[in-house]
């Protein structure tokens, strides 16, 4: 069997201070592994992502990174309100932050779209009032590591 | 064992000052410093020479490797080029007389940054123009100033290489165009010419390094302000009006102006462009966490970004004398009684920038294989191992063991390259237990 490795990262609710700790720790973790640098810049960009959206939309929630010598997946699941309608969640400028996000500079409804175009795969299930899941794949194989 | 490197790149280390508190071990940003065995300090991995061991050493043990300057009559001629730092060291001197001073010193010529810089500002605002139609370089465009911060990029923010402008450094420009200047004067056929480097950076101190790896060696000799600080004060005392004006007819002679005089404050790079998104971070801890956030994909709305690994700019550089928030109060007070103008012409700049100019010709991928980590890569056996040993471990990051962290700590064990018994947190458990055992059998 091929060797797996599983880690989870813990997101809190409104948690601001803490927000991208998570996905940094992803990040340097691959580094250290010598993954193709491009290919962990997308991981970062959708992990952050990720993390953000659970801290302002979900409730407390993880992230989280499993991976073997030819796939990593990383997931975020959060219990949160979930998202009524996923499709148009995946529409550019889409966004239901509260103004206040906006003002912090958040809540541009790029965060699923910007996921969409550097995973090279996304599958998000979400059920009302009780947890939102988005599950990105990347594929190790391809040396290039440039975005699709 | 860990393989030590027994050249310290930029910095050296006294074994006898070293009182093994390792202050430097954890603030090093490339976790390249160990302590191992009985009182041996040494560099396991690569230094980019940021300084950041210098300036928190408290007893003097790590030291930079500049060059002590013996300006004897050699038969060659000492040219020195001049980091507009040196100019905040001196409070109530213009910079001028700054200049006049190191000539009394025994400099045959010295020379100011001011024209390059102004000429780098103007090409920069040019390419950040051109980027907006061309996108050649994802936003932010990150300087190429400093080089700890590209180098820093290099080992830690690989994927963020291709964001830094390929540009020379003004002192690269000075230094050539110094060279060839020279060259033509009456002297010139008689004296070889030796160039220096006075700078406030640790970064520099290797000129054969050239100044970021981006760029041949320019100068000969770098030379730290506070290695010359106190003789230079000296001189400065018996400068007079005649000293001034044998210097303004000097052929390599170039008055400072304001432009140069900010160069070395945070934000002083931008200061003199019109470039309106660009922003300023200096301190290294600030740097890291800034890159950071380019990586995860934020600041894409941001032009222009200048990073500077050094608290408060190139005046807080570990080779300065004088205390950055003094240096800083007495340059301010220097910008306002120069000139601020433009002097070089629009049509100048284009016809350089053309011709590929001001260019450095090399590319990330040169950069990454340069100063990229030295390290294996980890498998993923090996990082199941070491968070295994993580979680038993479950450390405070003490550095008693003389790694930086229990994450790198964990990670040479599970490479072989150092021992569990070195941490004493592990040893306290196995204590408290051995002592436990012993009351329980007393009982």
């Amino acid at each position: 069997m091929k060797p797996v490795f599983k880690k989870s990262y813990p997101i809190k609710k409104r948690d601001f201070v803490q927000a991208g700790t998570a996905s940094i720790g992803i990040k340097n973790l691959l580094k250290s592994m010598g993954i193709n640098s491009q290919i962990v810049r997308r991981i970062a960009v959708c992990g952050y992502e990720g993390e953000m959206n659970t801290v302002m939309h979900g409730g407390d929630g993880q992230l989280s990174i499993e991976m073997s010598s030819d796939l990593i997946i990383i997931e975020v699941i959060d219990n949160g309100p979930g998202i009524e309608d996923i499709e148009k969640a995946m529409e550019k400028g889409f966004s239901t932050a509260a103004q206040e996000y906006r003002e912090m500079g958040f809540g541009a409804g790029m965060g699923l779209p910007n996921m969409e175009k550097n995973a090279d795969s996304i599958e998000i299930t979400s059920e009302k009032f009780k947890e939102t899941r988005v599950k990105m794949m990347f594929s190790l194989v391809d040396e290039q590591g440039g975005p699709n | 064992m860990i393989e030590i490197r027994q050249s310290p790149d930029f910095v050296g280390f006294d074994q006898k000052k070293c009182t093994r508190c390792s202050e430097c071990v954890k603030e090093c940003p490339t976790r390249a410093i160990r302590l191992k065995g009985k009182n041996h300090i040494c560099m396991v991995d690569r230094c980019i020479g940021c300084g950041e061991c210098i300036r928190v050493c408290r007893t003097g043990a790590v030291t930079p490797n500049t060059f002590d300057p013996q300006l004897a009559d050699t038969g060659s001629a000492h040219i020195a080029i001049v980091s507009p730092v040196l100019y905040g060291q001196f409070p109530n001197v213009m910079p001028e007389d700054v200049l006049s001073g190191l000539k009394k010193m025994g400099f045959h010529h010295v020379v100011d940054l001011s024209y390059y810089i102004e000429m780098l500002q103007l090409a920069t605002e040019e390419f950040v123009a051109r980027n907006r139609k061309t996108r050649q370089i994802p936003w932010p465009i990150i300087s190429p100033v400093c080089p700890a911060a590209v180098r820093l990029i290099a080992f830690r923010f690989p994927g963020l290489l291709h964001h830094v402008l390929p540009f020379k450094k003004s002192v690269t420009l000075t230094s050539e165009r110094i060279k060839e200047k020279y060259r033509h004067t009456a002297e010139g056929s008689k004296r070889q010419p030796i160039l220096y480097y006075i700078t406030s950076c640790s970064a520099v101190t290797i000129p054969a390094d050239g100044f970021s790896v981006q760029e041949p060696k320019s100068v000969d000799r770098i030379i730290g302000i506070n290695e010359i600080y106190s003789t230079l004060l000296g001189y400065l005392e018996k400068t007079d009006k005649h000293d001034r004006d044998a210097m303004l007819t000097d052929a390599l002679y170039y008055p400072p102006n304001q432009r140069s005089l900010m160069w070395g404050l945070p934000d002083g790079e931008i200061a003199g462009t019109r470039i309106e998104k660009s922003m300023a971070v200096s301190g290294l801890k600030e740097t890291i966490s800034y890159l950071e956030k380019i990586e995860v994909g934020l600041l894409a709305d941001v032009e222009y970004i200048e990073f500077r690994t050094c608290p408060e700019g190139c005046l807080g550089g570990p080779l300065t004398a004088v205390d950055k928030y003094m240096a800083k109060a007495a340059t301010y007070r220097m910008a306002k009684l120069s000139s601020g103008q433009r002097n070089i012409t629009r049509k100048k700049i284009l016809e350089r920038y053309e011709s590929g100019y001001f260019f450095s010709g090399t590319g990330p991928e040169k950069l990454a294989e340069l100063y990229a980590t030295s390290k294996k890569p980890l498998s993923i056996e090996s990082v199941q191992e070491v968070e295994r040993l993580l979680k038993k471990i479950n450390g405070k990051n003490c550095a008693a063991c003389g790694a930086p962290d229990c994450r790198t700590f964990a990670e040479e064990v599970v490479a072989g390259q150092a021992s569990l018994d070195d941490c004493i947190f592990l040893k306290a458990a196995e204590i408290i237990e051995r002592e436990k055992g012993r009351a329980d059998k007393k009982k």
